[in-house]
C-alpha cells in the first residue's frame, strides 16, 4: 500500500513534461529568430505590414515582454535578469535580452518540481489582485510563444520570404526536423 | 493532477476554436472561405481542414492506429461541410478528454511520425495537438486579416484561466 502511494505520487509529480515544454519553447523562439529573423535587414525588421499592423520586432518584443512578467510573477521578484529593452529596434539589445530570459527560464525550469508546478501565485493586474498557479503561467509562455511566433513567420513571408522550416512541437520532442 | 491540466488547456481549446468559428469564420462572406492568399495553407478552407484532419490523426495515433486516415471524404468541402466536420472530431476528442487520468498520460504510444516509427507518451501527442491547433488559429486570423481586415481578437490563456477562476 505504502509502494503504491509512493510510486502514484511520484508519477503525478513528475514535471518532466513541463521543463520539456520549456525548454520547447526556448529552442522554437531561437530557431526562428536564427533562421527566420537573422537573414533580415533592419529595414525588414522595423518594416510594419499593414493588414497585421505589426513588424518583426514589435512581436518579438511581445514574446519577450510576455515571458518576463509571467518569470517574475512565478518567482514573486520585480524584476528578471537582463536590461528592459528601451530600444525596441535595436536587433542586437533584444537578442542579448532573449538570452538572459531565456537563461533564467531554464534555471527555474531545472528547479521545477511538483509542488512548484501546482502551486498559485498572487501578483496585480489592471488594478486587480489576482491568483494563478504556477502551471497556468507557464502555459500562458508557451501558448502566447506558439501564436506569436506563427505572426513572426506571416510577418517574415511579407516583408522578406516564406522560412523554409515549420513550427511544431512534436519535432522538437521526437527530434525528427524538418527544414 | 496532470491530468487536470490537459482537462483546462482542452478547454481552453474548445472556446477558442468556437469563437474562432462564431467570431471570425462564419461571419465572413463565404465567398472568401475558398480564397488563396498564397501562406502556408492558402485558404480558410484547406487551412481548417487541415486542423481538423490533424485533429483526427492523433486522435487515431492515440487508439494505437498505424494507417491514418483523413478526416474528411470528400476533396473540396465547402464552409458548412467543415464545420459540420470540425464539431464531429471535436466531440470526439469531447468524449476522450473526459476519460482522461494521469496513468493515460504517462502511457506510450508507438506511432508513425515524419514516416519513423516512434514511441512517445500519451502526453506528447495530446499537446502535440494543443500546439498546432494554437498555431492554425494564428494562421487563420492572419488570412482573415489579409482577405477583410485585422482584427482584435484576444487569445491569451492567463485572461482565459483568471476569468475562470472568478
Amino acid at each position: 500500500m505504502e509502494e503504491l502511494t509512493l510510486e502514484t505520487e511520484s508519477s503525478a509529480l513528475n514535471v518532466d513534461f513541463a521543463r520539456k515544454l520549456i525548454r520547447f519553447n526556448s529552442w522554437e523562439n531561437q530557431r526562428v529568430w536564427d533562421l527566420a529573423i537573422v537573414p533580415l535587414t533592419d529595414d525588414q525588421f522595423l518594416r510594419e505590414v499593414a493588414f497585421m499592423r505589426s513588424t518583426v520586432a514589435s512581436v518579438c518584443h511581445r514574446i519577450i515582454d510576455t515571458e518576463s512578467v509571467c518569470l517574475q510573477r512565478i518567482l514573486a521578484v520585480s524584476s528578471v535578469p537582463g536590461e528592459r529593452l528601451e530600444d525596441t529596434a535595436d536587433r542586437a539589445a533584444m537578442a542579448a535580452r532573449w538570452i538572459s530570459l531565456r537563461q533564467a527560464w531554464n534555471e527555474f525550469a531545472a528547479h521545477l518540481d511538483g509542488e512548484m508546478l501546482f502551486s498559485k501565485r498572487e501578483f496585480e493586474t489592471e488594478g486587480d489582485r489576482r491568483e494563478m498557479h504556477v502551471w497556468q503561467l507557464v502555459f500562458d509562455v508557451i501558448y502566447q510563444g506558439t501564436s506569436r511566433r506563427s505572426q513572426v513567420l506571416r510577418l517574415v513571408a511579407e516583408v522578406n520570404q516564406p522560412a523554409e522550416f515549420d513550427l511544431s512541437l512534436l519535432q522538437h520532442l521526437t527530434g525528427l526536423l524538418r527544414g | 493532477m496532470k491530468s487536470n491540466i490537459v482537462r483546462t488547456v482542452f478547454a481552453y481549446q474548445l472556446y477558442e476554436d468556437r469563437r474562432l468559428w462564431d467570431e471570425v469564420i462564419m461571419p465572413l462572406d463565404e465567398s472568401l472561405f475558398y480564397v488563396d492568399t498564397g501562406y502556408s495553407w492558402g485558404s480558410l478552407q484547406r487551412e481548417s481542414a487541415h486542423v481538423i484532419d490533424a485533429m483526427h490523426g492523433y486522435m487515431q495515433r492515440l487508439h494505437g492506429s498505424k494507417q491514418i486516415a483523413k478526416a474528411f471524404a470528400v476533396d473540396n468541402p465547402d464552409r458548412a461541410q467543415v464545420r459540420e466536420r470540425w464539431d464531429a472530431v471535436e466531440a470526439e476528442w469531447r468524449s476522450y478528454i473526459a476519460r482522461f487520468d494521469d496513468r493515460e498520460f504517462d502511457r506510450l504510444v508507438d506511432t508513425v511520425y515524419r514516416d519513423t516509427l516512434v514511441s512517445v507518451p500519451v502526453w506528447q501527442l495530446v499537446f502535440q495537438v494543443f500546439n498546432h491547433n494554437t498555431l492554425h488559429r494564428a494562421e487563420i486570423l492572419q488570412i482573415v486579416a489579409a482577405l477583410a481586415a485585422p482584427l482584435d481578437f484576444d487569445s491569451s490563456f492567463a485572461r482565459y484561466c483568471i476569468r475562470n477562476a472568478e
